[in-house]
């Protein structure tokens, strides 16, 4: 009984935290249709500037917080205006540069910092007991902000002018194009966006993981497969496929083995392709 | 529209055959006037890259499809010669085509099931197979070696130079094999699957087909070259199998431009040099290298070899030759 709830609780926590990045990733596709390669260098980033402000300079939590996801959009909105956009054409450009600055913001991050992982403080200290599993107050912070954060995103899109004109380059550029919206703009947006909720996923997670240089690589997989799953341009699909991947791989950790979580993913990516293509709530095929 | 002889025709023949005869001579000749041992090791290294950039460049680069996980190829057939080595003692020369086709039959099977994919997911199923492969090795220590890797496998030849050699041969082998069935009907075929698939579906040709027979050669020859690299280092680890080596190919065969088998090899020597070369940089060299690997992606995307060709035409207009637009565009078959 212990373990499932340990599951539970656990799966829910990694779950909301690859929401975070998974909907990002999943927002840029639908919009602006690039696989942003570079998407988990965001990530890293947010974990590195988090350690940074506050290991380093001792700056206070919720400041650094902010900073440090304050620099990322702005580095985001700089990889898309100045790397991205003369790529736009030609999809495989567009993947190539933006793996190259994933490789290049990894070097960067070892010039600086060293191979070695860099440990921040947890925001809240102590645990919490939920039916005798222990969870950490970073864990539960984590979930809060990740669920906070998604939801904010939600009503961005569905209530405000400017979420709309999102959803609707996402939905038929052209159209969006004549009704007066501007897409660069949107696509500008997006990125921003996208930047921000992974930065915050790795500002949230730098306590709990370490900040190494090559931390970019499997989030990065990880929210292609759940965007895989759940369907690209989907922020529904995109949660769910989190929080199932959350439990799933939670699950096997604790049941199987350790070793043995990033094979999920793996696992699931080729499965899904291989039957079901076109994901479980996806707007568009896989398939020509 | 190019004409029938300006592709395939005699004269063009002559022309290609000359230009990778010359090339084909200086990569023999050079151990003659050169035999510093750390440059026959460099280039070794180079004609490795320039294996596994070429063969990636031949799905990728004229279809589109973009491989992420090339080094699945690469650590496959590594870790196959490496166990058929320790445990059966077969020799390279037989290991290394072994490897060979136990790649092209992973080609196979992930190829039929995965090329009818569009661009981003065939690339992300392809990281995928990768990724389970390191995590195989990683995992299952005892018999792959796991992070140490297998030692003692039996080396390739008794020196350097032999080493060198041998490299030499098997990349100007795979080269010529590649450059001519690009130039082909087949490669044709590849191209216009990569400009516009669907036109070339509704021209009747089962665009599936060749997309994974170009898979299986790519395979092929990587995983060759694989099995090379194991026996050269009589080392095989997870590294092989590593996500940073499909990376790196890519950035090879991009900078070097992709499309065409010549850019590889271009981006692989220069690449692999240049790793070289920034070595007294220390900790900075990889920076520097990745930092000029997106500057060339950013202001040459097609790669030097496009650059190279427009300063030749460039050049041309200068000294009066006739260039025509005809036989500019021409360049890029060629």
């Amino acid at each position: 009984m212990t373990t499932l709830l340990g599951i539970l609780i656990l799966g829910t926590v990694w779950g909301s935290l690859y929401s975070l990045i998974a909907v990002g990733f999943s927002l840029i596709f639908g919009v602006a249709g690039i696989i942003n390669l570079s998407h988990g260098s965001f990530y890293m980033l947010g974990a590195y500037l988090a350690y940074t402000f506050m290991t380093v300079l001792g700056i206070n939590v919720p400041l650094s917080a902010l900073m440090a996801v304050a620099l990322t959009v702005l580095v985001g909105m700089a990889v898309d205006r100045f790397c991205i956009k003369p790529m736009r054409e030609r999809h495989v450009y567009v993947l190539i540069i933006t793996l190259s600055l994933a490789f290049f913001f990894q070097e960067l991050m070892y010039a600086f910092y060293g191979p070695y992982g860099k440990a921040v403080k947890s925001f809240v200290v102590g645990e919490i007991e939920l039916g005798r599993v222990e969870v950490s107050y970073q864990k539960v912070l984590t979930l809060l902000v990740s669920t906070v954060a998604v939801s904010l995103l939600w009503l961005f899109i569905k209530k405000t002018k400017t979420g709309k004109s999102v959803a609707a380059v996402a939905q038929n550029k052209d159209a969006a194009i004549l009704m007066g919206i501007q897409y660069e703009r949107v696509y500008l947006i997006t990125m921003a966006i996208s930047a921000g909720l992974a930065a915050v996923a790795g500002v949230f997670i730098a306590p709990v993981l370490e900040a190494v240089p090559g931390m970019w690589t499997f989030p990065l997989f990880k929210a292609f497969a759940i965007v895989i799953i759940g369907g690209l341009g989907s922020i529904e699909g995109a949660v769910i496929a989190a929080m199932l991947l959350g439990y799933a791989e939670t699950a096997v950790s604790i049941l199987v083995s350790p070793n043995f979580t990033d094979m999920v993913y793996l696992v699931a990516t080729i499965f899904i392709l291989v039957v079901r293509p076109t994901g479980l709530m996806s707007k568009s095929l896989a398939y020509k | 529209m190019p004409h029938f002889d300006e592709l395939y025709g005699r004269k063009v023949t002559y022309r290609r055959l000359m230009g990778l005869g010359i090339f084909s001579a200086l990569v023999l000749m050079i151990p003659v006037f050169m035999r510093d041992f750390y440059l026959l090791e460099v280039l070794f290294l180079c004609h490795y890259y320039a294996i596994l950039a070429c063969s990636w460049d031949l799905l990728t680069g004229y279809t589109g499809n973009v491989n992420f996980g090339h080094a699945f190829f690469v650590g496959g057939a590594g870790f196959t010669g490496a166990l058929l080595n320790l445990h059966l003692n077969w020799q390279p020369w037989i290991t290394l085509p072994v490897g060979g086709l136990v790649a092209a039959l992973f080609g196979l099977v992930v190829g039929s099931f995965t090329l009818r994919l569009k661009g981003p997911y065939f690339a992300g199923v392809t990281f995928c197979f990768a990724a389970l492969l390191y995590k195989l090795v990683m995992g299952a220590s005892q018999v792959l070696g796991g992070e140490e890797g297998l030692f003692g496998i039996c080396g390739l030849a008794d020196t350097s130079l032999g080493n060198y050699y041998f490299s030499a041969i098997l990349m100007l082998a795979t080269v010529f094999f590649l450059y001519f069935l690009s130039r082909s009907p087949f490669g044709l075929i590849l191209r216009s699957i990569g400009e516009n698939e669907t036109a070339c579906e509704s021209s009747g040709i089962n665009t599936t087909f060749y997309k994974v027979t170009a898979f299986v050669i790519s395979a092929f020859f990587a995983g060759v070259a694989g099995g090379m690299y194991c026996h050269a280092q009589m080392h095989v680890g997870p590294e092989l199998a590593h996500d940073s080596l499909s990376g790196l190919i890519l950035m090879m065969a991009v900078v070097g431009g992709m499309g065409s088998i010549t850019g590889p090899i271009l981006g692989a020597y220069l690449l692999t040099g240049l790793n070289e070369s920034l070595r007294f940089m220390g900790e900075l060299r990889l920076l520097i290298y990745s930092g000029i690997v997106v500057l060339v992606v950013l202001f040459a995307p097609k790669g030097l070899i496009d650059i190279i060709g427009k300063a030749k035409v460039l050049a041309g207009i200068r000294m009066g030759w006739k260039i025509n637009r005809h036989e500019a565009k021409l360049k890029a078959y060629d």
